[in-house]
């Protein structure tokens, strides 16, 4: 080793350790108010069936609008006198028994939009459907929180590119599936130089965004990876990838990592034909996945940290269609799983299927009251700053 | 006499860049040929065809909903995709290329009908150097514009605004310059303006709303036509695209003086593009040392770029579609009406760590593979299958025989100034370390392409 391969290894070696270090000037900010607890956002896309979800079992109509594909009540795990999940959701049916699960009926917004992007587009951003936000929800927590500074791990998504909600004005957050992976493509001789050059002034001031953002990201690549390497999970997680993300956060929140809110998808759930097998393999594999992960999170002390929030671009149309699936609809169910809830059990009453709306049930919950909840009950973080309007909470942690 | 830095700077703006070994056969000719060079390789120009017309054989199958079916199972978007990346790196008219690029942003459409998107894009390219008027009013009837924006369902007895807000805000006159009122004016004066059973445009009169309108303070019974002539008539639509032009062809940055100064010639010369055109790549302040290198490349750009420069040949076509996804940008999927945001949005950690790393995945020296999320999980995919394959699955073949031709005279400051669009004095001064070891031309211009300076253009 040479010289200068030693300075730039030793220089690499202290940049990582010192990667929340250097970053550590944000922190008051960032860390002042915040209270260590964290959120966990599963999104399932392609617009997952509530109705088959959370089954309004007492309801003759929505056997008589569903025929070949209504579940029967005597298969579905009962929740109360009206309400059932899906027979494959026996771990969340569990969750549910031990008051960690709040159902969260009725969830939309006005003018639903029913194309996939658009209604995740807003989702993601939180806007109404008439405007196009180019910043997504937790993109601009990662903004208000502190503008110039949060690490990029602050907020990490398991997966390859960087979802909307991510993304904020000055701030994003960071994905990666595989820390180990990732952390490889920051051993670039081109990268080595903009490390060594941490601090300096650029005159081009893009020249200087890459510079820094080169820097925060190698910093935080390695940051996570080092983390991850400190605790392997022993529980038994499902071999799905939802499984596999799922153990990564645990993994990222058992060591320590000091990451507010991690993002996970599970895709699929666009059944236009032949729904019942999609969406049972499916909602098995979220149930599993995340009954192993409250386990786990729980076996640690950990659960009383985490609240997860699971809900999709829009619900299905209430009449089945003629390959035994369901178009596109609005208003869909979400679920709030977490050792912090006060309030468990559920919220917006049951889906109205006597009163649809083009034949789709009408929303009585702003999916941006869930947000607006997560932000001041469970981050108690003001959420005018980051949702352009007021909402409501729903009084639930 | 024109320097190195100013035509890599026309030809990466204007078009989608040059190879490094002809740029110095362009130094005798002075800026206002080489623009005009570039004008009149544009004059002429191919249409994209993948994709036979399939509506004509089909006029008589029963009305646009199986027609629809037919046309989205007739083949897949993807195809067209990398047709046009090919076209984009390959074709004569770089000019005419780009601007169809910038218009396929500025109109942002993305419906799953390869043909209909195939013919807009057609189409945009035809007028991508004409009149804007005439534009507007041929994608006001292209018909994938018209299933996008729902004026498919635009009725005189149920009025869908969707079209006319976008028209208004995102496509000439921007947020703030109208009001809601105006919006339902013009959606009524575009009632009926539909895709016909035949799957072409066709205006359904007995939906089209008859009755006087009041757009933009002037009454009368228009029809989309006088909206669109109304907009026109508006200095600040001129204003409007001016500042997207200036932004996505200068800097991102806007300059309100050479902005006015834009609009002021778009306005009078009755909407040219050509003459907006050749006025902004003529203009002194173009070639100013604070508009140099100051665009962040979109990927779209970046892996054209690549195949201009090394001809880069993806061993598995399909991972040039992944890479797009990965990146951030794929042609004929915008991520909405308002198109992509471009500039820093393209940026973030993990984009920027791979951007760094294409050329060790082209050249094969790893194996990363990014995840996609939404990709539903079959039962039997296993971990196994996954891992399997070792080998770089962006692995290509790439072509250095011109770069070796004609620049492995050249001395190390010539060649950063080839591939480096920021200071060039500043960039080697950073790298003279790991430059310095190198000896031979095919890894500094590796080394080069893989710099964040590289990103930039």
């Amino acid at each position: 080793m040479n010289r200068r391969q030693f300075l730039f290894t030793s220089g690499m070696a202290s940049a990582a350790m010192m990667a929340p270090g250097f970053l550590l000037n944000a922190r008051p900010n960032l860390f002042g108010k915040y209270k260590g607890k964290i959120l966990v956002v599963v999104q399932l896309s392609g617009g997952n069936d509530g109705l088959n979800t959370v089954i309004p079992y007492r309801d003759d109509t929505y056997y008589k609008l569903r025929p070949t594909i209504g579940i029967k009540a005597d298969i579905a795990h009962k929740l109360n006198d009206d309400l059932a999940f899906h027979p494959k959701m026996i771990g969340l049916n569990a969750l549910f028994d031990d008051g960690l699960v709040n159902v969260i009926n009725n969830v939309g917004y006005p003018n639903p939009d029913r194309s996939h992007f658009r209604s995740m587009d807003i989702w993601q951003t939180a806007s109404k459907s008439s405007e196009y936000l180019t910043t997504g929800w937790i993109g601009r927590l990662l903004d208000a929180q502190c503008p110039d500074c949060a690490p990029s791990y602050t907020a990490i998504e398991l997966d390859g590119t960087l979802s909307l909600a991510m993304r904020g004005e000055k701030m994003k957050g960071l994905a990666l599936t595989d820390p180990a992976k990732t952390a490889k493509l920051t051993s670039l001789p081109s990268i080595e130089v903009s490390m060594e050059h941490q601090g300096d002034h650029y005159d081009e001031p893009q020249v200087e965004y890459l510079q820094k953002t080169i820097v925060e990201s190698v910093s935080s690549v390695r940051y996570v990876h080092e983390h991850q390497k400190k605790w392997s999970s022993t529980a038994a997680y499902p071999v799905t990838s939802i499984g596999r993300h799922l153990k990564m956060v645990a993994e990222l929140i058992q060591s320590g990592c000091e990451t507010m809110v991690y993002y996970v998808s599970l895709g699929g759930f666009d059944t236009h034909a032949m729904q019942p097998g999609t969406q049972s393999r499916l909602l098995e594999q979220y149930s599993q996945a995340v009954k192993v992960f409250c386990d786990d999170l729980k076996a640690h002390q950990k659960l009383e940290d985490v609240a997860i929030l699971t809900f999709s671009e829009f619900g299905r149309r209430v009449k089945e269609n003629a390959g035994k699936g369901t178009d596109h609809g609005s208003a869909n169910c979400a679920f709030l799983i977490g050792g912090g809830l006060k309030r468990p059990g559920f919220t917006g009453g049951l889906p109205n299927l006597g009163d649809l709306d083009d034949g789709d049930l009408k929303y009585k919950i702003d999916f941006r009251d869930i947000y607006a909840t997560l932000l001041e009950e469970w981050l108690e973080i003001d959420s005018q700053q980051i949702m352009s309007e007021k909402n409501a909470t729903l009084k639930l942690f | 006499m024109t320097n190195t830095r100013q035509i890599i700077h026309l030809y990466n703006r204007a078009g989608f860049g040059i190879h490094p070994g002809n740029v110095n056969n362009r130094r005798e000719k002075s800026i206002e040929t080489l623009v005009d060079d570039l004008f009149e390789d544009s004059k002429d120009w191919t249409d994209l065809k993948e994709f036979e017309d399939i509506r004509q054989d089909n006029k008589t199958v029963g009305g646009l909903r199986v027609l629809k079916m037919i046309l989205k199972s007739k083949s897949d978007l993807g195809i067209l995709n990398l047709k046009w990346l090919n076209k984009m790196a390959a074709d004569q008219a770089q000019l005419r290329e780009r601007m169809t690029f910038f218009w396929h942003n500025h109109f942002a459409t993305s419906e799953p009908f390869p043909v209909l998107m195939q013919e807009q894009i057609n189409t945009m390219r035809r007028h991508a150097l004409g009149n804007f008027g005439e534009l507007l009013l041929q994608v006001a009837k292209d018909p994938a514009m018209i299933l996008w924006l729902n004026n498919q369902q635009n009725k005189k007895s149920a009025p869908n605004e969707n079209f006319a807000r976008e028209l208004l805000e995102l496509f000439t006159l921007g947020r703030g310059n109208y009001t809601e009122t105006d919006i339902r004016e013009a959606a009524r004066a575009f009632t009926g303006w539909s895709v016909g059973k035949d799957g072409y445009f066709n205006k359904k009169q007995k939906e089209h709303d008859e009755d006087e309108k009041t757009f933009l303070g002037k009454t009368g019974n228009w029809d989309g036509e006088d909206i669109i002539r109304f907009i026109l008539k508006q200095k600040q639509t001129a204003v409007f695209l001016s500042t997207k032009i200036y932004r996505q062809f200068v800097n991102p940055v806007a300059e309100p003086k050479r902005i006015e100064a834009m609009a002021e010639l778009l306005y009078s010369n009755g909407y040219d593009i050509s003459g907006l055109m050749k006025f902004v790549l003529k203009s002194d302040w173009f070639y100013s040392t604070e508009n140099l290198g100051c665009q962040i490349t979109s990927p779209v750009e970046l892996l054209v770029g690549y195949k201009r420069i090394l001809g880069i040949q993806m061993k598995n076509t399909n991972q040039m579609l992944k890479l797009q996804r990965t990146l951030g940008q794929v042609l004929f999927f915008p991520p909405n009406v308002a198109g992509w945001p471009g500039d820093r949005a393209w940026i973030d950690s993990s984009s920027l760590l791979l951007r760094l790393n294409l050329m060790n995945l082209f050249q094969g020296n790893t194996s990363y593979t990014p995840d996609e999320k939404n990709l539903p999980e079959t039962p039997k995919e296993s971990d196994k299958s996954k891992r399997k394959s070792k080998q770089s699955p962006f692995l290509c073949t790439m072509d250095w025989q011109p770069i070796e031709k004609r620049l492995s005279a050249m001395k190390l400051s010539e060649l950063v100034q080839l591939f480096i669009q920021t200071d060039s004095e500043s960039f080697l001064k950073r790298n003279e370390g790991p430059l310095s070891k190198m000896n031979d031309l095919k890894s500094v211009v590796s080394y080069l392409l893989s710099a964040p300076e590289y990103q930039l253009n």
